[in-house]
């Protein structure tokens, strides 16, 4: 496209952004975040695009759909594969993960390779809708690429901050004179996972007062918790809004919770380990058994659900199980350029891709489970394992 | 890219960061920005969503096809293009920051405000709610805030930086955008947008919405019916259930600690274990002793059956519509059998049915029978205190007798003495077992000096602790008021009297 790809894609733009901004609020402060990042969840159809899959020049284009905690390293793996496959352009659009299988399977969009941050919306989703145009379902595998950690993060300056630890940040999050920060589970995966945090550090201490004593009465409409039978549910109303006296902050995603952080306006958020280290910020690193980052106590992570009290897309039974939080990627049915994906993905899973994604605080599996071996391109196949 | 042209932009922009942040989120230009305004590099930016440009339509072909189906709580309207287009019209500026930061600048939208449309359809409360339907099924609810104070964050459209304050944001359905029609290919008939009245503020994305085809007005608080039938058939919905709950709370705490809140079974049973279904308050307690199958069902058939014996006062058998003071999850929901001695499966949740397993009540032979039945005549000469009047059994107690009651404390305020503990047993607990008639409205004191004094049922009702207090002195009571007049507040009182 130029000899400047990377410059060409992504400062200029930024250089034009700066200018029009200038231009209408001059030296206005902004405590924006440098990159745009996690947001899981995501937008509306205001969002969708029409990308056309037609080749553009001599390149073909590669649309890929992927989990907004990726932003930040798939730029990285973007300019590298295109530097590899100069014939290639990949076209990258970032969304929460259940909106992203959406273009697929609702919208119907010609997407070349779905990567999602939840690797269980894609049996969920894909797997059970079939692409009408060939009547098989959008997709028959996946292969589990990399994992991620929740962290909360804090600034030096968070209120509390010396008495921060393990054991005490339920209590201290709770208290009425701190700010904190909450994406809404409504539509962003770290919203329900931050949820999940207290009902697993509850489960895990066996003391049942965590979750009211953080959420209680902070809500128009209540978002409650129960248990029965050993399951923990935790309930989203259709509407979620804070009532005015609270101390939590609801914001659409959790990059807007980044910026907040950043300039004072919170004290606290729960965010993924990866996207903090992005962001430089300060962390609390949890036991495992809040951190949904341990594959051996996927049994203990399981009894708790977060379930939305609406359905907010006719396809998704909005109700989240936790589990260790593993990334996902596949190619979907309705492909246009699946060898191109195969290409992508072997990349993505190469040590080049490896090392890349390393470099982000992102790093890969060591080994790539793949769930639907026997439907997998024979390229993918030779660098996965059937998982177990 | 002119090589010259960039490193003269890289130099331009190195000296006017001076006095700006390192970063700026991605800006897409408003459809009305000529096209050259904006750099081509960042129209080939991947993740940016050019707004498309409208196609015009001639304005004298409105379509009269249904586009927008408006459902309210009580009814359903259905609106063509012209019909929208004939309702008050507001104006404004929407633009987006998506959760990846991108900002899609404001344009000018056209169209008929939420409350404006809620109003069509009998208007918005606190507890309401609007729910947006796409097309494609995709959904979002609005609440009433959001509708009448338009309570969104908003951003500053070129930072992206969150406003500490806005202007006022008003959710709008758009069927235009900067003059034309929506493009209905890439937008559908019609859009929410969020405006304001100038473009210096964006709002999140995942407020707006394509391709509206649906806007429901509906309470947030979803409303059910609980049958008791037996004797005679009655419902009891929601609000009336709640308001039981308000005078006679009953709780039960389970093995993890959670509380559950509602109405002891046996005040429900008084709904229609017989004719006299006046309000709960006809409670048959020599039926229940006698026995009786109480089956207590889930809308899905699911069931249990209990003795009425067993179920008789049993203040730990309540059927529960709060767990920890919210309502009860999908799977219990509205109502749940809990308590202490049931086995798990008798916990019925999803509760739909009480069914009293009693003779059907036949309406001629009970007039008949209170045609002719003779008034009740009760030996009260051995009791200290008496229940008499409007009731289906005059009751006597002695001192002995209502310790064997649920005997509570409380902490009451006199309106003159001021505040005290009080030990006694509920008035309402008392009624309950004399069973008041319909048609009860007031309530007589009488003091064994001879000083009477008269007070509301209703109001009586309303406060559950209203008590009959013991004294000192064994075999004196007095009553206990709380909220009410010192006059009401009798002491050594001997009987009450139903009017």
């Amino acid at each position: 496209m130029t000899k400047f790809p990377y410059i060409r894609k992504k400062l200029l733009p930024l250089f034009f952004s700066m200018l029009v901004g200038m231009s209408f609020g001059a030296c206005q402060p902004t405590n924006s975040n440098p990159e745009p990042t996690t947001a899981f969840a995501d937008p509306t159809p205001v969002q969708t695009a029409q990308i056309s899959a037609t080749k553009v020049g001599a390149k073909t284009p590669l649309v890929v759909f992927a989990a907004g905690s990726l932003i930040i390293p798939f730029a990285d793996i973007e300019s590298a594969f295109e530097a590899k496959y100069p014939d290639i352009d990949v076209r990258a659009e970032y969304h929460g993960s259940i909106q992203v299988m959406r273009h697929v399977t609702e919208l119907h969009e010609p997407i070349d390779i779905v990567a999602t941050a939840d690797a269980s919306l894609v049996p969920m989703l894909m797997y059970a809708t079939n692409n009408p145009d060939t009547g098989r379902p959008y997709a028959d595998w996946f292969i589990r690429f990399a994992g991620n950690e929740l962290v909360l993060a804090y600034t030096p300056d968070s209120r509390y901050v010396d008495e921060l630890t393990s054991e005490t940040w339920p209590q201290i999050l709770s208290l009425p004179d701190i700010k904190y920060g909450l994406p809404d589970p409504r539509f962003d995966a770290a919203g329900y996972r931050a949820m999940m945090a207290f009902a697993l550090q509850e489960n895990s201490l066996e003391r049942y007062d965590l979750f009211k004593g953080m959420y209680k009465d902070q809500f128009t409409f209540p978002v409650t918790i129960f248990r029965e039978d050993g399951l923990t549910l935790i309930r989203i109303p259709e509407i979620l809004e804070t009532k005015s006296e609270t101390h939590i902050l609801i914001r659409g995603a959790s990059v807007f919770l980044i910026a907040l952080l950043q300039s004072g306006d919170l004290d606290y958020a729960f965010e993924y380990k990866s996207v903090i280290k992005q962001h430089g910020l300060e962390m609390l690193e949890l036991p495992p058994e809040v951190n949904l980052s341990a594959e051996e106590l996927r049994d203990f992570y399981k009894n708790v659900e977060v379930r939305l009290d609406f359905q907010r897309f006719s396809t998704v039974d909005p109700h989240f199980i936790a589990e260790p939080i593993e990334y996902a990627v596949t190619i979907p049915d309705s492909s246009p350029h699946p060898e191109k994906a195969e290409l992508f993905i072997q990349f993505l899973l190469s040590d080049e891709g490896k090392a890349i994604m390393q470099r982000n605080y992102h790093p890969l599996l060591a080994s790539f489970p793949a769930n639907g071996y026997v439907n997998m391109p024979a390229s993918l196949q030779a660098i996965t394992n059937p998982e177990e | 890219m002119n090589r010259k042209l960039f490193i003269g932009l890289f130099v331009l922009v190195f000296v006017l960061a001076g006095c700006q942040p390192a970063s700026v989120p991605e800006v897409e230009a408003p459809v009305e920005e000529p096209p050259v305004a904006e750099p081509t590099a960042l129209m080939e930016e991947p993740t940016a969503v050019p707004e498309p440009t409208a196609i015009p339509e001639p304005t004298e072909e409105v379509s009269q096809e249904p586009i927008l189906e408006l459902i309210g709580p009580d009814s359903t309207i259905s609106f063509s293009m012209a019909d929208l287009k004939a309702l008050p019209a507001t104006e404004g500026m929407a633009g987006i920051k998506s959760s990846t930061g991108k900002i899609t600048l404001p344009n000018k939208f056209k169209g008929v405000a939420l409350q404006d449309l809620a109003d069509l359809v009998g208007g918005l409360n606190e507890s309401m709610g609007v729910n947006i339907v796409a097309e494609d099924g995709y959904s979002l609810s609005y609440s009433y805030d959001q509708i009448l104070n338009g309570t969104y964050i908003a951003y500053n459209p070129v930072s992206g930086d969150e406003l500490k304050s806005h202007d006022a944001l008003t959710a709008i359905v758009a069927y235009e955008m900067n003059g034309n029609p929506l493009n209905v290919d890439m937008d559908g008939n019609l859009r929410l947008v969020i405006i304001s009245k100038d473009g210096n503020q964006v709002t999140d994305g995942h407020w707006s919405i394509k391709w509206v085809d649906k806007v429901e007005v509906r309470p947030m608080i979803m409303d059910w019916v609980l049958a008791v039938n037996g004797a005679i058939d009655t419902e009891i919905d929601r609000a009336s259930f709640e308001s039981c709950v308000s005078c006679h709370e009953a709780t039960w705490t389970d093995d993890v600690g959670q509380v559950w809140k509602g109405v002891e079974l046996w005040r429900l049973m008084g709904y229609a274990d017989d004719a006299v279904k006046h309000e709960g308050w006809s409670y048959d307690v020599k039926l229940a002793k006698a026995g009786y199958d109480v089956r207590i069902a889930a809308a899905d058939g699911f069931d249990t059956t209990v003795w009425s014996d067993d179920a008789d006062r049993n203040h730990d058998w309540v059927v529960a519509m709060l767990v920890d003071d919210a309502p009860l999850e999908e799977k219990n929901f509205p109502l749940k059998f809990v308590g202490a001695g049931l086995e798990k499966k008798q916990m019925v949740g999803g509760i739909a049915l009480i069914e009293l397993m009693v003779p059907a009540f036949e309406e001629a032979a009970e007039e008949e029978v209170q045609e002719t039945e003779p008034a009740v005549v009760v030996d009260l000469s051995g009791s200290a205190f008496a229940v008499t009047g409007m009731v289906k059994t005059p009751t006597g107690f002695t001192e002995e007798s209502l310790r064997a009651l649920d005997v509570v404390t409380i902490t009451a305020e006199h309106p003159k003495s001021g505040s005290a503990e009080f030990e006694g047993v509920r008035l309402s607990d008392l009624l309950d077992l004399a069973g008041v008639k319909d048609g009860a409205t007031t309530l007589v004191f009488t003091a064994d000096d001879g000083f009477s004094s008269e007070v509301s049922l209703a109001e009586v009702l309303a406060i559950p602790d209203c008590l009959l207090g013991f004294t000192e002195t064994p075999g004196k009571f007095k009553m206990v008021m709380p909220g009410l007049p010192s006059n009401t507040w009798v002491k050594g009182v001997v009987s009450i009297e139903v009017k």
